[in-house]
């Protein structure tokens, strides 16, 4: 089933393949925490903004990948800026819940108790109130990442894809190898990920080792 | 009756929650189940429904061992109060209260006729019926508890701490509520609690538990305080535990002093002869009636008959405890405290001596 | 759900007037071109027209949902309802997400060969994790004193599941349908390129064919179908979720 000799021959173009898997999937991160974080801090200061915000992130995360893609081509063509975009747009829904619902569960008494001591908003956000909702906020980058290392092999269907690349060559080819090199490296992304950002987690936050959550 | 023969509970961990537990409790009586936490009072009470199962001896209902029933049958005749009510969400508070009586097959309208009754019993507004558990207060949510538990008209019920997660004005209103149905329902109870005394205020009788489940003492709250049987019960009676037995009796259980009465003009011979009757040098005047006017010294009286006489305030109700008593004793002048009857008539004196007699 | 609905109007409008912009760049008129598509009576007609493939599409996701549901529901339940194997259905969710759709597709493809059957596999396979995660966290997050206080009244254990674990645990229960059944629409989607019919034909069909009208209008009744089953399936669960449980 697997060709070892393929797989040599071809080195080179499957790590440039994963290289651009890992960009898209970190960039599509980057942006979609640079929009949803903003954006949930509003709905924490303003409630009534945090129904229609997660209305809408729903939505644009309920429509299928590949139609979210062809979507956007009409504005940016067959080109990674189209494929950045759907990615983003995909991260959004579960970032800003997950930061909305952090912040929220920072307990009543560790807020009020801040504001007595005498912290400005800001820097109670920043010292205080970040550090206890980073577990759920990284419970929702782990989510996003994940789910967005999957979604970039389908823009492979728009030119772009990283691994996804590998799997339409295994198809048009009816070759397994390339197939099966792009699944389990990509499987293996996800999963590296996911560990990398859980040991970020550990030590960042030292007093919840330990404990069970 | 309910009867625990040498009842062991063993955890799967190993830890022996209840030790060779022999216990009685009587029928239409309240059994408070007390000790410290991890002492198996609580383990106890959820061998009696079989929420956990005896790992040795018996238990037995009026004389039958409690696996003979099927369980849910079993459960189904016995009333179950927990701290945190366990309402169910889903359901409306009517629904709820009419789980038991669903599961027996009433009628629909024997049912609701059942809910409607018990909404009031608890002290609930009728309309609360259609309401969801999460829009009630804490003390609601408990109230309807109760009324759940009492749908079917269980013969037993058992309360585990059902008052120990609502505000203490709360759950005072709760106990006085709770003693008055008891008086009029007269059911078998239960009760389990952690607050020494809320099991005193309650119980007709306690059990007292110590660690490793084994029962350190079973009495009357009276007995309890006058004889504790060992260091530890003394320990967890707490302070006081005199004042506490005053607070269980009531001012009718203590013997009346003789009492220097004399009516509104007595002569100042009648007045001697009642102090000297009473050895005391003080008369406490009373009208037609033998409601209390005042007081008087016996020699200022005998100067001046026409005088007013000193107001008197230290007055118990004969429903009162012997605790309340006391409290009027600290601040009467003459180091005595009359009882009145509802209507405000003189029953008696008592003195210190008085409530020692009765403590003795 | 108005409010879901509202915003899929804006978001439908919003991108119909950013076409119209983008067009006038292009110089070609390519919202007329979708218009077109929509309005041309071959695409309402025959194997090939809309009717056909939304139908096709909805039953692609019907039967892959329903089967997932009748494997993952009693297995989620059951370990919920018993307390056992945390570890593994808390997880699965997390695993299948791992698990790159597009490309299990055509692995299947490629082992198995053109087929019905090996695709509705695949889907079934991505739909099960879902509904076996939410639906242990939904039997778990029932209220242990509920639970004992439905034992301590006489409940039997199928009285105790049915009538009070099951009707609590269902809104988280049914959100793990919802997710499956939304992931399966989009999976399905992308099923198109291994031969599969329904609404990713267009899609797949109009890329290869660089046909902008196809795939653009395939996109907008794709999308508008996932919104719509996600606020169908929404408005179910609230038909049949009591009242009692929103908060």
């Amino acid at each position: 089933m697997i060709r070892w000799d393929w797989i040599g021959r071809h080195a080179d173009d499957i790590l440039a393949q994963l290289l651009q898997h890992v960009e898209l999937t970190g960039f599509a991160l980057l942006f979609g925490f640079a929009i949803a974080f903003p954006l949930a801090l509003a709905a924490i200061r303003w409630p009534r903004l945090y129904g229609p915000s997660l209305a809408a992130t729903g939505v644009l995360f309920t429509v299928p990948s590949l139609a979210l893609f062809i979507l956007l081509i009409p504005f940016t063509g067959l080109s990674m800026a189209t494929s950045l975009i759907g990615l983003t747009i995909y991260t959004l829904l579960i970032l800003f819940r997950n930061i909305v619902e952090g912040l929220r569960g920072v307990p009543f008494e560790v807020r009020e108790a801040s504001r007595a001591l005498g912290y400005s908003k800001s820097r109670q956000l920043l010292t205080v109130e970040l550090p206890i909702a980073l577990p759920v906020i990284m419970a929702g980058l782990r989510i996003a990442a994940i789910t967005t290392i999957g979604l970039v092999t389908v823009t492979a269907l728009i030119g772009q894809g990283g691994l996804g690349r590998l799997f339409i060559t295994g198809f048009t080819l009816h070759f397994t190898t390339p197939l099966l090199v792009g699944f389990v490296l990509s499987i293996a992304l996800a999963v590296a990920v996911d560990l990398s950002l859980a040991g970020v987690l550990w030590l960042a936050t030292p007093w919840n080792r330990g404990r069970r959550t | 009756m309910i009867e625990f023969s040498s009842v062991t509970k063993r955890f799967p961990d190993g830890t022996v929650a209840v030790d060779a537990l022999d216990l009685t409790l009587a029928t239409g009586e309240l059994t408070v189940l007390v000790g410290p936490s991890g002492c198996g009072k609580t383990t106890s009470l959820r061998m009696i429904n079989r929420l956990d199962e005896a790992s040795a001896g018996t238990i037995a209902i009026d004389g039958v061992d409690i696996r003979q029933h099927p369980v849910t049958e079993l459960r189904r005749g016995i009333g179950y109060v927990m701290q945190h009510s366990g309402l169910f969400p889903h359901r409306t508070i009517g629904d709820n209260i009419a789980t038991v009586p669903r599961l027996l097959g009433w009628d629909k309208k024997r049912v609701a006729a059942r809910v409607d009754e018990l909404i009031e019993t608890v002290g609930l507004e009728r309309d609360m019926a259609k309401r969801y558990p999460h829009q009630l207060s804490g003390g609601q949510q408990q109230r309807v508890g109760v009324a759940r538990a009492l749908a079917a008209d269980p013969p037993i019920m058992l309360m585990d701490e059902p008052f120990a997660a609502v505000d203490p004005i709360v759950r005072k209103r709760l106990q006085d509520e709770f003693l008055a149905l008891q008086a009029r329902l007269g059911k078998t109870i239960v009760f389990v609690t952690h607050d020494i005394d809320e099991a005193i205020r309650l119980g007709d009788r306690i059990a007292v538990f110590g660690e490793g489940g084994r029962l350190a003492q079973f009495a009357t709250p009276n007995e309890l305080l006058a004889a504790p049987k060992s260091d530890f019960v003394v320990d967890f009676l707490g302070a006081e535990p005199q004042l506490k037995r005053l607070s269980l009796l009531p001012v009718s259980a203590a013997a009346t002093i003789e009492a220097p009465l004399i009516a509104t003009g007595a002569t100042a011979a009648e007045a001697t002869s009642a102090a000297d009757t009473a050895a005391t040098d003080w008369v406490l005047v009373v009208d037609g009636e033998r409601r209390i006017l005042g007081w008087h010294r016996v020699a200022d009286y005998a100067a001046d008959t026409a005088r007013a006489p000193e107001s008197f305030d230290a007055v118990v109700g004969a429903g009162d405890t012997l605790r309340a008593a006391l409290g009027a004793l600290v601040i009467s002048p003459l180091g005595v405290v009359a009882r009145v009857d509802a209507d405000g008539r003189f029953g008696g004196l008592l003195a210190q001596s008085s409530l020692h007699r009765a403590l003795s | 759900m108005t409010r879901v609905a509202l915003f899929v109007a804006l978001w439908w409008l919003a991108a119909g007037s950013a076409y119209a912009l983008g067009l006038e760049s292009d110089g070609a008129n390519t919202v007329a071109q979708v218009w077109h598509w929509f309005v041309d009576p071959m695409h309402w007609q025959g194997p090939d027209g809309l009717p056909h493939r939304i139908g096709q599409h909805i039953y692609y996701v019907a039967v892959s949902t329903a089967i997932a549901a009748a494997i993952a529901l009693p297995v989620g339940i059951g370990l919920g309802h018993y307390g056992r194997g945390g570890l593994l259905a808390i997880n699965i969710a997390n695993i299948g997400r791992a698990i790159p759709s597009f490309g299990l597709i055509i692995l299947m493809f490629l082992l198995v060969g053109f087929g019905v059957v090996p695709v509705l596999v695949a889907l079934v396979a991505l739909a099960i994790p879902p509904m076996v995660t939410n639906s242990y966290v939904g039997m778990q997050s029932v209220d242990p004193a509920v639970r004992q206080s439905a034992a301590a009244l006489g409940l039997t254990r199928w009285q105790r599941l049915w009538q009070v674990e099951l009707p609590i645990a269902l809104p988280l229960i049914m959100a793990g349908v919802r997710t499956s059944a939304v992931q399966v629409m989009s999976t399905a989607t992308l099923a198109a390129y291994v031969g599969l019919g329904g609404l990713g034909r267009y899609l797949i069909d109009g890329l290869a064919q660089q046909q902008l009208a196809q795939v653009v209008g395939g996109a907008i009744v794709v999308a508008i179908l996932a919104v719509c089953t996600e606020i169908g399936l929404a408005g179910v669960q609230k038909l049949v979720q009591s009242p009692g449980l929103a908060r």
